[in-house]
């Protein structure tokens, strides 16, 4: 004797009437991530960006295909320490801000070596503990 | 007919390059990556090529200088130059479809057609991939692949390139080959090149200039097309779709050696199920499986013993349980107790390509079997390669591989991702 599978699931009684409507679903990668070859995730550690929305833990979205300018959450290589900092430009100065009272901020200077790592295009913070 | 235009992308020291990305100190810093089980130097960085450590050595053999240098030393992490290598790669395609990708690290692409000038868009490919990836790549253009990886060495090499070299441009190659030896020269290996400098050729110009009839005599008819490719004439085209290959080997040495059925039987169904997923991975059925067992040939105090048995399958399949069943009833065939055994391996050949098998009249419906394999396979692609095992294979035996120094799987698991302050 043979059983058969049906994959689909049976239906019963009319069709739904949102058939016709349906989209698919939303689908999280393809909003958040833009360059998906360049992109990279990491979590943040300590409070030095909280004003900027970025708490410990928190999973931030990281594209490398974008161009840094004034104003721009980086992820930053300073003397081969990496941070994420603020990143702000004026004239040829540039600072490295911290966005909280409490942590420093730090002007590079020539004999400094800085890389920008990324640009932080998004912050994932989780609200519910489950 | 134009002449054709190639270009080789070859990732530098690609799996140190990897580390780099994810611990910046690391720059400027000798590092090295270690092959499966720690063994041997794999891949180094400049600063490690500079202190004397060779490709291939035991780590063993160099571990003073390790020591008192500060070497840095990883695992290979596959996992993680997996990933960057798919990036790499993808990045390379969104500027051609005329893509070869030739290993882990290296691509070789078309360039004809290119508008503008060819070096300043190698130029512009390896900006793309450092800045995406963090990955410096060298390029090579030339006319033929095997001067294309020529002058991806002379790249390499030859700092005043900044990483793009390409022979269309040079009037001169004939300056620049002197200094490169025959062993660099695309499908020249070790033996080869002895026995191209037992008879006086030692670098490449000589090579190139050597006449057909003396090429064929030493070096076969591919050696005759390696040399004609070096003359600038095209002989190999980029090879888009890979032959289907005719046997997939999965095979390793054990973390320590083993002496017990039960722990051999664990590692075996492992290699069993991971070849059989990447022939699945390729749509193929296999009609041959073979397992062997062996002890270490080095070992002067114990015996040696190899053995290795074959089964032959009259209908096709690509089935990791019946594989397993299989591969386990080799393995006790070949098992003899008393030995301290170093290495396995699994080897499935004798291919069909799936719908193509021959029909086996007694054989029973297996679409219900073909459907748990396609489960299986996408949860173990989605949560990591080892969440779904057959239950031979038990967890983490004593043979696991010897991994001591491996970096976390930074892209590809969110609970390893990189942690910035």
């Amino acid at each position: 004797m043979k059983l058969t599978f049906y994959n689909e699931g049976v239906e019963c009684g009319f069709p739904s009437p949102a058939r016709d409507y349906t989209e698919g679903s939303i689908d999280l990668n393809e909003k958040l991530i833009l360059h998906p070859n360049a992109t990279f995730i990491v979590r943040a550690r300590g409070k030095s960006m909280i004003n900027a929305g970025i708490y410990p833990g928190d999973l931030i979205i990281v594209d490398r295909s974008i161009k840094p300018t004034n104003g721009s959450v980086v992820v930053a290589v300073l003397d081969g320490e990496l941070s994420i900092k603020s990143l702000e430009i004026k004239k040829d100065k540039i600072t490295l801000l911290s966005a909280n009272k409490d942590y420093s901020s730090v002007h590079v200077s020539e004999e400094m070596d800085l890389i920008i790592w990324g640009v932080c295009i998004h912050s994932i913070h989780k609200l519910h503990n489950n | 007919m134009k002449n054709k235009i190639f270009a080789l992308i070859d990732c530098n020291a690609f799996y140190v390059s990897c580390e780099r990305v994810f611990n910046p100190k690391l720059n400027n810093r000798p590092v090295v990556a270690l092959s499966n089980n720690d063994g041997c130097i794999i891949a180094r960085s400049k600063e490690a090529k500079a202190l004397g450590i060779k490709m291939g050595v035991p780590l063993f053999k160099v571990k003073d200088i390790v020591r008192k240098e500060k070497v840095h030393v990883f695992s290979s992490n596959y996992t993680l130059y997996g990933d960057m290598s798919r990036r790499v790669m993808n990045i390379i395609a969104e500027f051609t479809n005329d893509i070869e990708i030739y290993s882990i690290d290296e691509a070789f692409i078309g360039l004809d057609g290119i508008p503008g000038d060819i070096v300043e868009y190698g130029h512009k490919i390896r900006k793309t991939i450092l800045q995406y990836t963090g990955i410096p790549v060298s390029v090579g253009i030339a006319n033929t692949k095997t001067l294309a990886k020529v002058a991806n060495h002379i790249a390499k090499d030859n700092g005043s390139f900044s990483g793009v070299c390409s022979l269309l441009e040079l009037k001169n190659i004939d300056k620049l080959l002197p200094s490169i030896e025959v062993g660099e020269v695309w499908g020249v290996g070790r033996q080869l090149s002895k026995k191209l400098n037992m008879h006086g050729i030692y670098n490449i110009k000589q090579l190139k200039d050597t006449d057909d009839f003396r090429i064929r005599k030493m070096m076969s008819i591919n050696g005759l097309k390696t040399v004609t490719e070096l003359r600038g004439i095209s002989c190999l085209p980029l090879e888009e779709v890979r032959a289907t290959r005719k046997s997939c080997c999965t095979s390793r040495s054990f973390g320590q050696n083993l002496k017990e059925l039960d722990d051999i039987q664990q590692a075996v169904a492992i290699f069993s199920r991971r070849a059989v997923e990447r022939i699945r991975a390729e749509n193929l059925l296999t009609s041959s499986v073979s397992v062997f067992l062996r002890t270490s040939p080095f070992d002067k105090k114990n015996k040696y013993y190899f053995n290795s048995s074959s089964i032959h399958i009259s209908t096709p399949t690509n089935d990791t349980i019946e594989i397993a069943k299989i591969v386990s009833r080799i393995t006790k065939q070949i098992f003899k107790p008393g030995y301290l055994y170093q290495k396995a391996g699994v080897l499935l050949s004798g291919f069909y390509p799936e719908g193509e098998e021959p029909v086996d009249l007694f054989s029973q419906d297996s679409k219900i079997r073909e459907d748990l394999m396609k489960t299986i396979d996408k949860i173990n692609t989605r949560f990591g390669g080892d969440t779904i095992q057959i239950a031979s294979e038990q967890h983490l035996g004593t043979w696991a591989q010897k991994k001591d120094r491996c970096s976390p799987n930074y892209t590809t698991n969110i609970n390893s991702v990189l942690v910035v302050d």
